[in-house]
């Protein structure tokens, strides 16, 4: 039995690990490519033991299969002088150059996470409170009103696009971050007020009763029971909004114009179009920018990202 | 309430509930501004003629924007193309998901470790991992373009691939041979090709990092003297020198391996939670009842994860339908319209032509989503008979 064991998970190890591999090579790529300069890259070069210039030699034959093989170094390294290794041209350049050149970096950076941060907290605050109403009081229509929520969540957020896009016209909160805000709250509310409202529920009565009966009031059994008791439902649903937010590429992309409120998602791809073929060692590293910090938390809070992701995904 | 026997709800109880409204209200308030509002408007607008630009000269319409979507040339393409994405990328994007998800499920060593990998890329937000994949699809210098020049290679030359494959094979088995001294025991050899295999795969990797295409085509030479095994098999076959991206055939390939890239973690994990609520009785009793692994996931776990494969499902293809960021900001539809797809018509339409043709989109937009409701009232019917 013991031994069945060992050679399953080998093999389990030895498959998944081929995809983990993949999920993370990309990553790592961009990650070695961000401390090399930008000729460096263009020549093929960005892992530490390959040779500068040996993709730039090699470039023509590759492309045809070629009967007689090449033997790239051999072939390359005659013609040319020799280069330092890719370990000596490790370098900050491209950071110093990420902060001195790209002015905008640094406000993207602030707008996105003041609206992740802000969206999430509203998020939270309106829809808690909602749930806790549609779990609590059965209040005249409460149920058609629940039922109408659940039928958006059906429609494609395409649609609210257009309808949106005057909205912010007419009250002026074209490009403004405040605009973005209340589209983020208003988009991920109904998630919230779905997860939250199941976790409401869930809690026992008599927990309910129990504080009714020592004379708290609605708002008290929502602040001292409610909310304590649903920590786990708030994390994984701060963690959704925050995602969510954080990612948001679409009305970004389209209700602003200007640099100044410009978001992560839409400056990165602003800034490729910019920079991507001048100098792609800076552009290396402004995606490693603003992938690592996510990544990061990530890997650190990795727990509470999957019970959250699988908990939204269920409800919605 | 239904505890309470008493058919009428007492005073204090009405009066209770009604602070409810209270409670709901700032959501109710942005809801209707927000969604509700939108929801409607683009309804009205649907049946005109409007234009942001020129409000004046709206014009009433009746269904003609609904019937030109079926007769509109300019979305003959979009819909085609969305619909050899939804193709190409839901098939893998489930059942690679249903696969990865069951082997993460039963590996108990270094899980988190795996697990932190594979899901790393579900937090690369959308737009980073496009702008990521478009320098790595480069064919100057992305890791992507090699990659796939040495994926052609190995579909050039079987003999070569073979060779990697016996490789890890031989190395697997050897590996076998020391670690399992028990040989009766029951499906250990196609464990044991199932790990040459990934093996190989792993070598192969590591071969390419090492030293790219080149390096991995070099044991062509030692086969050299059988000319059999090195005339290249798919000879038109070539990885297109303007990169994927930039290749009619390709590009939206490209798309795809993204999206996969991105996204499955996400399928994997709703997976993961599925087989997480399979009882373990379940499990145990077909392992008394002597079911090996196979017979285990037919019998046992493919049944009970079905409600989760179709809802897992519906969500890809639905995910699938709406697809717009990816190839907006890596091709933009390029090239030759091969990657345009249906919602980024609709944005361009909207936005981006200049045009501001919000009443035709709005049709566009409810048409979607009428299919993606349709599509899920019928993939709930087919889900049916198992509960």
């Amino acid at each position: 039995m013991a031994v069945e064991r060992k050679s399953t998970s080998a093999t389990l190890w030895l498959v998944l690990l081929v995809v983990g591999l993949s999920s993370v090579l990309p990553l790592l790529w961009i990650v070695m490519g961000s401390f090399k300069p930008h000729k460096q890259i263009q020549g093929g070069d960005v892992w530490p033991w390959q040779k500068y210039g040996v993709y730039q030699q090699e470039a023509a034959p590759t492309s045809q299969p070629s009967t007689a093989p090449a033997q790239p170094t051999a072939a390359a390294e005659p013609a040319r002088e020799p280069q330092p290794t890719s370990l000596e041209r490790l370098s900050l350049d491209n950071y110093r150059r990420v902060f001195k050149q790209m002015a905008g970096l640094p406000t993207y950076y602030f707008n996105t996470l003041y609206l992740a941060f802000a969206g999430t907290f509203l998020s939270l605050l309106v829809g808690t409170l909602a749930a806790y109403g549609f779990a609590q009081f059965n209040f005249r229509g409460h149920k058609l009103l629940f039922a109408l929520l659940l039928l958006e969540l059906m429609i494609p957020g395409e649609v609210t696009l257009i309808g949106r896009i005057e909205l912010m016209l007419q009250l002026r909160l074209f490009d403004t971050l405040t605009g973005l805000l209340i589209a983020y709250v208003a988009g991920n509310l109904l998630l919230v007020i779905f997860i939250m409202r199941n976790v409401f529920t869930s809690i026992p009565r008599e927990v309910i009763h129990a504080a009714q009966i020592d004379g708290a009031s609605t708002w008290q059994v929502f602040w001292e029971v409610m909310i304590p008791m649903g920590r786990n439902g708030l994390a994984a649903c701060a963690i959704l909004t925050f995602l969510a937010i954080w990612n948001e590429f679409i009305f970004a992309l389209t209700f602003t114009s200007g640099d100044r409120v410009r978001t992560l998602p839409v400056g990165i791809y602003m800034l490729r179009d910019q920079y991507g073929l001048v100098n792609s060692g800076v552009l290396f590293a402004t995606v490693l920018l603003s992938f690592l910090p996510i990544v990061i938390m990530f890997i650190l809070l990795q727990r509470y990202f999957v019970r959250g992701l699988a908990s939204g995904a269920l409800k919605a | 309430m239904s505890a309470d026997p008493a058919c009428r709800t007492p005073r204090w109880r009405r009066a209770h509930d009604r602070k409810g409204y209270w409670y709901i209200m700032p959501a109710l308030l942005l809801f209707a501004l927000m969604i509700v509002y939108p929801i409607a408007r683009a309804f009205y607008l649907s049946f005109f003629d409007y234009t942001v630009l020129d409000p004046g000269s709206a014009r009433f319409v009746g269904l003609d924007n609904y019937a030109s979507l079926f007769t509109m040339a300019s979305l003959r393409r979009p819909i085609l193309n969305t619909l050899y994405f939804t193709l190409l990328f839901v098939p893998p994007y489930v059942f690679l998901a249903l696969v990865i998800a069951v082997l993460l499920h039963q590996v108990k060593r270094g899980a988190v470790f795996l697990r932190t990998m594979i899901f790393i890329p579900i937090v690369v937000s959308l737009s980073v991992s496009a702008v990521m994949f478009s320098l790595f699809y480069n064919p100057t210098f992305g890791m992507g373009h090699k990659l796939l020049e040495a994926f052609v290679a190995m579909a050039n030359y079987p003999a070569l691939a073979g060779l990697y494959l016996a490789a890890g094979w031989a190395l697997a088995a050897g590996l076998h041979r020391l670690v399992v001294r028990n040989r009766r025991h029951e499906g250990a050899i196609w464990r044991t090709l199932l790990g040459g295999a990934a093996a190989a795969v792993v070598g192969w990797l590591a071969a390419f990092l090492a030293g790219g295409p080149d390096l991995l085509k070099a044991p062509l030479a030692f086969l050299g003297n059988l000319p059999a095994l090195t005339e290249p098999v798919l000879a038109g076959v070539a990885a297109p020198p303007q990169g994927m991206l930039g290749n009619a055939d390709w590009a939206m390939i490209a798309v795809v391996i993204l999206c996969l890239w991105n996204g499955i973690g996400f399928n994997v994990i709703l997976f993961l939670v599925g087989l997480q609520r399979i009882p373990d009785v379940l499990n145990e009793a077909a392992a008394v009842d002597g079911a090996g692994p196979w017979q285990k996931f037919w019998k046992v776990t493919w049944p009970q994860l079905r409600p989760t494969t179709f809802l897992v499902l519906l969500l890809s293809m639905i995910g699938a339908l709406k697809i717009f960021g990816q190839p907006f900001i890596m091709t933009a539809g390029q090239p030759e319209d091969s990657t345009l797809t249906y919602v980024m018509q609709l944005y361009n339409l909207a936005w981006n032509f200049g045009k501001f043709q919000l009443g035709y989109a709005s049709a566009m937009a409810y048409a979607l989503a009428a299919f993606t409701f349709a599509l899920s009232l019928l993939v709930r019917k087919l889900d049916r008979p198992v509960e």
